[in-house]
């Protein structure tokens, strides 16, 4: 089959007049190969989302995903367009304060020496310190306050190396959280665990953006949960946004068949959501 | 004793405190010793009066056998010792390798390559050849770290192999270079290729000594840094950390460390690799604490290394490198093989 595929309005109207803590405008990108032909671009996507709302990136592989995250997070600056947070360009800001705002989860946190998760949560610590940082009673307070967020008070005091997959996943949002960020972004943070842990991950998530106020951007292959779990879904296909919008906006069977390869069934579910089906027949 | 609990000030000063009293009991008991052996007390008197100004009551042991011989040695192996620690330190950070060792990676053959090359030329001044033995550090460190990417990331395999390729390219070269220079025999061979410190010392030991800690004090104020940047740099630099700023830091930091101690010991291998690897095991690894048990355990193993290296073959003497490359070539593979492996 082939699907014309339109983009669908960068904005719903439910959005409009509401202050947005992240403003990105016609953000784009591109990598270079010592100045030869760019090897990737990313056409300019907007989108804004509010405090408490969840935000997930979706895509095949290759199609900017990561480079949508980075630009967010403010370590790249963006070819042409802007992002905001609370009204700040993100790349303008210097290191500390951009850690004191932005929390980054990333795929892979490899370690070369043995660490504790304390002293490992303790590091989101950084930013609002100063010297030697030599973690104070209230430092060590909001490690453990982190690490009970994510139901990891138990791993308290562990050595990093001796955590399964998703203990130490969850160890690695707390130290993003006790950054104390307005945003919160992760990349794959599903990418190693089975499917009982990544449910619970998101719904997680979704409860921390609520309670927090804070606002939560993830990177996920997993359609089914950003379907069910995100306020707002940025749909990108080989580095164009094909999709922003409310997840019943954005995932639409002949746009996610187009974009996957894949069959893909997508249904109408209970709470305005839809429930994404995978077809596959033995031939 | 490996840290399971949060680092505090007051493990810092106690662990600091601790070793710098074993320190001055080692350094005390290498001046002691030698073909002519002299007793603490009269150590202790001697330094009283060298600190007071009572030059007129010395005895001659005490001018001539302790502050004109040993003591400088002694100071000189505790500066070379604590400079080439924190070094390995450092780089072992920034390289996020813990095999990164000035030796290892070929940064101590590059100092002394500088230095032979500023020996070389005319005029020859104690500052120009330190100066081309940092030169020849920073060309190294930066040369290994190039090399030692694959794929835009460090690999450690590679970083090895570039570290120990140019380490034995520099060697070939100052041998070569060596037979050219007058005047210099398999002594000054040994000095540059193995590390020595019975050679006089081309500086004031006091100036040394100033430029030595100021540096180590400079890497220190990145402790809190490098503890995020043995985690990677985007990682580092998610969490706030400078990357650009300490990175530049720790490499001149360390080059010069690097730099000063062969410029007056030649390329003493291995101790910025041992030291801070057992000060990790006993302290754990948090770089505010590593630093300065590193500096400190540093100059204490260097202490020892080189008493044992002027007494155990008396009265001939080992370079005090054969001694540090002994204790510390079987660590490394170890080392190597727990990791790779």
């Amino acid at each position: 089959m082939s699907a014309r595929i339109t983009p669908p309005p960068a904005e719903a109207a439910a959005w409009r007049g509401e202050p947005a803590r992240l403003d990105v405008e016609a953000v784009s990108f591109s990598y270079h190969a010592a100045g030869r032909q760019p090897l990737f671009t990313l056409e300019p996507v907007s989108f804004r989302a509010r405090r408490g709302e969840l935000v997930t990136i979706v895509g095949p592989n290759a199609s900017g995903k990561t480079t949508l995250l980075k630009l967010l997070s403010g370590v790249a600056r963006p070819l042409a367009g802007r992002i905001e947070l609370d009204g700040a360009e993100v790349s303008r800001l210097d290191s500390r304060t951009r850690a004191r705002r932005i929390g980054v989860v990333q795929q892979e946190s490899p370690l070369v020496f043995p660490l504790t998760t304390t002293d490992f949560v303790l590091q989101g610590r950084y930013a609002h310190g100063h010297g030697l940082r030599l973690p104070s009673d209230d430092d060590l307070g909001m490690a453990l306050r982190s690490l009970g967020q994510v139901g990891a008070a138990h791993l308290a005091g562990r050595w990093m190396k001796e955590l399964s997959g998703g203990e130490k996943q969850r160890v690695v949002l707390a130290r993003a959280l006790a950054q104390q960020p307005l945003l919160l972004l992760l990349d794959e943070p599903t990418l190693h665990l089975d499917i009982g842990g990544q449910v619970e991950l998101l719904r997680q998530l979704a409860s921390l953006a609520t309670a927090g106020h804070s606002t939560i951007v993830v990177v996920t292959h997993e359609l089914e949960l950003a379907a069910e779990f995100s306020d707002l879904t940025v749909l990108l296909h080989a580095g164009r946004a094909l999709g922003v919008g409310r997840p019943t906006e954005v995932f639409q069977e002949a746009l996610l068949r187009e974009v996957f390869g894949a069959p893909l069934r997508v249904e109408p579910g209970p709470g305005n959501r839809p429930r994404i089906h995978l077809e596959v027949h033995r031939e | 004793m490996t840290a399971g609990k949060p680092l505090t000030l007051r493990r810092v000063m106690l662990v600091t405190l601790l070793l710098a009293m074993i320190l001055v009991v080692v350094g005390v008991v290498a001046v002691g010793l030698g073909p002519v052996p002299i007793p603490t007390r009269e150590i202790g008197a001697c330094l009283a009066q060298a600190a007071t100004g009572h030059s007129a009551s010395m005895t001659s042991d005490c001018r001539m056998i302790v502050l004109d011989l040993r003591l400088p040695r002694v100071l000189l192996a505790l500066l070379v010792g604590a400079a080439l620690s924190v070094a390995g330190a450092g780089f072992q950070s920034l390289l996020r390798n813990p095999l990164a060792d000035p030796y290892v990676l070929g940064v101590s053959s590059g100092a002394a390559l500088g230095a032979i090359l500023a020996l070389l030329a005319q005029p020859r001044t104690t500052l120009g050849t330190m100066g081309a033995a940092f030169a020849g550090a920073l060309v190294t460190v930066a040369a290994v770290y190039f090399l030692g990417r694959r794929g835009g990331q460090l690999d450690s395999y590679t970083l090895l192999l570039a570290g120990v390729i140019s380490a034995s390219f520099f060697s070939a070269v100052i041998m070569f270079l060596m037979t050219s220079l007058p005047g210099r025999d398999l002594r000054g061979m040994a000095f540059w290729l193995m590390g020595d410190l019975s050679s006089p010392l081309p500086v004031r030991l006091g100036w040394l000594m100033l430029v030595t800690w100021l540096t180590i004090g400079a890497v220190y104020t990145t402790s809190a840094d490098l503890n995020l940047l043995a985690g990677g740099e985007q990682e580092a630099m998610h969490l706030g950390v400078n990357v650009r700023r300490v990175k530049l830091v720790v490499y001149l930091g360390g080059s010069l460390l690097t730099a000063l101690a062969v410029s007056v010991s030649g390329a003493i291998g291995y101790v910025g690799l041992l030291v801070p690897h057992v000060m990790r095991m006993l302290f754990g690894s948090d770089y505010r604490l590593l630093i300065p048990a590193s500096a400190l355990g540093g100059a204490i193993a260097l202490i020892v290394a080189d008493t044992l290296a002027r007494t155990v073959v008396a009265p001939t003497e080992l370079p005090v490198g054969a001694m540090t490359a002994i204790a510390g070539a079987p660590v490394f593979i170890y080392l190597l093989r727990r990791k790779l492996g």
